[in-house]
């Protein structure tokens, strides 16, 4: 059994002269991109590219204020330009070849953005364009970079309700033009559905813990499922296929990296069931979804489908560092080739190996 | 055991080693593909459009209140309520069934696109080339006063090419010349079913249809369909000239003309010879018989072209075909407005590539055609349909989009050489489409800058004033120039005065060209 397992191997390590927050790959290249904080407080933005048993720093520019977050997800595989969101709430677009100066720029929140995510670009053919920004002003804002200075769309809380802070966004349900859901993570683990396309909430429920991250196996099908991460210690499948009225989506939770902070969860690109978590431990966790037979069932008034939760399945872990890995990437193009970062100053090149047999 | 995990390690190894071996291949791989990814040219594609917006409390209403909200078709009116029946506007309805498949069958006929070419089967890249070559030809006999030849000219290339807009509109020019106004006015409405909003050609009709004594049909007091805003650029029962001048609310020319033609058509409807009037002979006191004057004044309030297009929301998801500078004849049928007006702006480009194609009209000319394809433009962006005009040789790309052109702008700060050559590859006529509403005035008086230091030292004049004139077209002109320094003005009027001096023969515009720019300009 043993020698099927796939296997995570740190390929190579680099180290950084600033804390990195995030490492995303460049679309359709060997090239990523390092997001963070130098010691003095500015931004860091590095552009590292694989050369054989060794990375190459490409570029690295300083920025005013800290980088929190990046995608790429917004942005045509032509121009592949890259989002950040940072420390003073300032959403920014880069074109990697020159970083001087942003292509788009907006003070998108009063705080900092912690999270941010992209639809309509690589890979999602679907919708317009549109960035996702969450921020610990609480509030949720879509961009469109056709339009300046204002939000495409806002979501707030209400008047005389406490804003939460907001620590996770997705993108997801984004099957044709018109659909499009965002999941966002908030600190006192409210996780919120809302459906853009109405312009309403579509479904929340409590986790009892912060959410620090938030995926949707794919932002281009329907619905399918999705992976929530919490502070402590533990990560919930819900598979959104199936809304019960009162119950809303059946999900399954999972304990994973030591009684740590899951930091993140990334879907592997070529499988939608197959996704990796991070730990504040310094461990890589991969994990298989696997789909209960059959998915809905009727509920016990017999009146409603409801959806019926499936198992997961630890593939394999490994300890890759000695500090928190914050930020995880697969290289979109490449199966089982990734790049993440912890906070011990440095960003690695992993590999994992037999992928391709789940 | 312990032989089972030596194993496991060998295999996992060598698991390891092969991936590394692929991984390399694959990295030599996708670095090419990565550097032909970043060197091929953008392409424009066809976006959906930007979300409609919103604001939404992320403690809102979940969809089972808000679903089952979607629109219900219209009610059908059962034949036996009257009261709904005594509401209904039977006008309107016919209206929307009159103004339907109008839409779908807006294209010129396969007659007309395929008329010209007579048996022969050529390679259309060959044959847009001879076409191109005649038109030249017919445009230096044009420009000699040689009509007759012009015209000869003129009918070849629309033999090879028949869905040329503009040959069709200078034979036109060419019959009125030669006082063959019949055969003007059919061109012209060729040219029309071409292209629907082209101004040369409803001038050019208007002035054959007057010559012809059309007087009604020239001056027809137009029946005007305020159906809703959205389509009050689409004025399709209005006649040549008032078409005209509500596509170029600014050329005096077209204006003259109309007031010449109703002042003659006045009279006319006094003897109520042929009006679609039905009101009775005593003109001068009922309102109807001074409605002409009336509804042309409403067309002139109302706003100029430029807003009315503005009012055209995007067409919503259909990502269209687009044609630019293509030779293959327009689509029949569904010319959706966007379709239209990409014509309209490919045609316009057409026009401009052959810059001196254009033949030397008698009296003031009309301002070029491109305006419309700019303002146009500016508005569908939010699409992203643009127009790239490709110029080789550009150390810079021509920007697409106004955060380029700031970037580029930003980036040249204090190096005006290269201002300069940015400003060469840029089309002038682009400038309205990229400056959208963002036309602020360090810009204009950079551009002064340039134009004064490097345009008139390399002699330019025709793009000194293609740019001039351009820019006097992008939104918040009038805005700008009113806080430019002195400093500026007298920059400005250096350069018109430079253009004032230019000989006229040499130049692609005339000196009145110079004054209507120095007008705009409020020197």
């Amino acid at each position: 059994m043993t020698l099927e397992k796939s296997q995570i191997v740190t390929h190579i390590q680099k180290s950084l002269t600033f804390t990195a927050y995030d490492v995303k790959w460049v679309p359709h290249s060997a090239r990523f991109v390092v997001l963070g904080q130098h010691s003095r407080g500015t931004g860091a933005l590095h552009v590292y590219e694989l050369d054989g048993q060794d990375v190459k720093l490409l570029s690295e520019t300083e920025k005013e204020h800290a980088i929190k977050c990046g995608t790429f997800a917004a942005s045509s595989l032509h121009d592949r330009h890259l989002a950040t969101g940072d420390f003073e709430g300032r959403l920014s677009v880069w074109d990697l070849e020159r970083t001087q100066t942003p292509v788009y720029t907006v003070r998108a929140h009063d705080q900092i953005i912690n999270c941010i995510d992209g639809c309509g670009g690589v890979g999602v053919q679907t919708g317009p364009p549109e960035i996702v920004t969450g921020s610990r002003d609480g509030t949720v804002k879509i961009w469109d970079v056709r339009v300046k200075d204002k939000p495409v769309a806002k979501i707030g809380p209400a008047k005389g309700e406490a804003a939460r802070d907001t620590w996770a966004v997705s993108f997801g349900n984004s099957y044709n033009d018109e659909e499009r859901w965002i999941a966002a993570g908030y600190e006192n683990g409210d996780v919120k559905l809302f459906d853009l396309r109405a312009m309403a909430l579509r479904w929340e429920t409590n986790l009892k813990n912060g959410i620090c991250a938030i995926e949707f196996d794919r932002k281009d099908i329907r619905a399918n499922k999705m992976v929530v991460t919490t502070l402590e210690s533990s990560f919930h499948v819900f598979d959104l296929r199936t809304q019960h009225p009162k119950n809303g989506f059946a999900s399954t939770v999972e304990k994973a990296h030591d009684n740590t902070t899951v930091w993140t969860v990334k879907h592997l690109p070529q499988n939608r069931d197959i996704f990796m978590t991070s730990g504040g431990n310094g461990t890589l966790n991969l994990y298989k979804y696997n789909y209960p037979s059959p998915r809905t069932r009727k509920d016990a008034d017999n009146k409603h489908d409801e959806g019926v939760p499936g198992t997961v399945e630890l593939i394999n872990n490994a300890k890759v560092a000695e500090q928190p890995v914050a930020a995880f990437d697969w290289n979109p193009d490449k199966q089982g080739l990734c790049a993440f970062a912890s906070f011990d100053q440095s960003v690695r090149v992993g590999i994992v190996t037999r992928l391709g047999q789940y | 055991m312990a032989s089972n995990i030596a194993l496991q390690v060998r295999q996992n190894a060598e698991e390891y080693n092969s991936f590394l071996s692929d991984l390399k291949s694959w990295e030599k791989d996708i670095k090419a593909k990565d550097k032909a990814a970043k060197e091929t040219p953008a392409k424009s594609v066809a976006l959906p459009p930007v979300r409609g917006g919103g604001t939404l409390s992320s403690s809102g209403p979940t969809p089972a209140e808000t679903s089952n909200e979607k629109e219900s078709p219209k009610p059908k009116i059962k034949a036996y309520d009257y009261s709904a029946w005594d509401k209904f506007d039977v006008d309107k309805a016919l209206e929307e069934i009159e103004t339907r498949p109008a839409s779908s069958s807006n294209g010129p006929d396969a007659s007309i696109a395929g008329g010209g070419m007579a048996g022969a089967v050529e390679d259309p890249a060959e044959a847009l080339e001879k076409s191109l070559i005649e038109k030249e030809k017919g445009n230096a006999h044009f420009k000699k006063g040689d009509y007759k030849k012009a015209v000869i000219c003129y009918t070849k290339s629309m033999r090879h090419d028949p869905n040329n807009t503009v040959v069709p509109v200078n034979r036109a020019m060419a019959y009125l010349k030669l006082g063959k106004y019949e055969e003007a006015e059919a061109d012209c409405t060729l040219g029309l079913t071409l292209d629907k909003k082209n101004v040369k050609a409803l001038w050019r009709r208007g002035i054959a249809r007057k010559e012809l004594g059309k007087l009604a049909e020239a001056g027809k007091g137009a029946y005007v369909r305020f159906q809703d805003h959205m389509h009050v650029a689409i004025l399709t029962e209005k006649s040549d000239l008032e078409q005209a001048s509500v596509l170029e609310p600014s050329n005096k020319a077209v204006k003259e003309e109309l007031q010449k033609v109703y002042a003659a058509a006045r009279p006319k409807d006094d003897a109520k010879t042929t009006t679609i009037n039905t009101t009775p002979t005593d003109s001068k006191t009922t309102p109807a018989a001074s409605k002409p004057v009336r509804r042309r004044l409403n067309i002139e309030v109302v706003g100029t072209p430029k807003s009315r297009l503005s009012e055209i929301p995007p067409v919503s998801a259909t990502p269209t075909t687009r044609m630019v500078e293509s030779p293959s004849p327009p689509q029949p049928s569904p010319s959706t407005r966007q379709q239209q007006l990409t014509h309209a702006a490919a045609n316009a480009a057409k026009t401009r590539s052959l810059a001196d194609a254009k033949p030397a009209e008698s009296s003031p000319k009309p301002a070029p055609a491109p305006s419309i394809a700019p303002s146009a433009g500016v508005k569908k962006s939010s699409s992203q349909l643009s127009i790239s005009f490709e110029r080789s040789g550009a150390s810079r790309p021509v920007p697409k989009a106004m955060y380029e052109f700031e970037r580029d702008w930003k980036s040249m700060r204090g190096n005006d050489e290269a201002i300069y050559e940015y400003m060469k590859n840029i089309h002038p006529a682009e400038y309205s489409r990229i400056l959208k509403n963002s036309l602020e005035s360090h810009y204009v008086s950079k551009m002064i800058t340039i134009l004064q230091s490097f345009y008139l030292r390399d002699e330019n004049y025709d793009d000194v004033y293609e740019i001039l004139l351009n820019l006097s077209r992008v939104q918040r002109f009038d805005m700008v120039i009113m806080f430019l320094s002195k400093a500026e003005k007298a920059g400005l009027a250096d350069i018109i005065g430079r253009l004032r001096a230019v000989d006229s023969s040499q130049a692609r515009f005339m000196m009145d060209d110079v004054n209507r720019l120095s007008e705009l300009y409020r020197l």
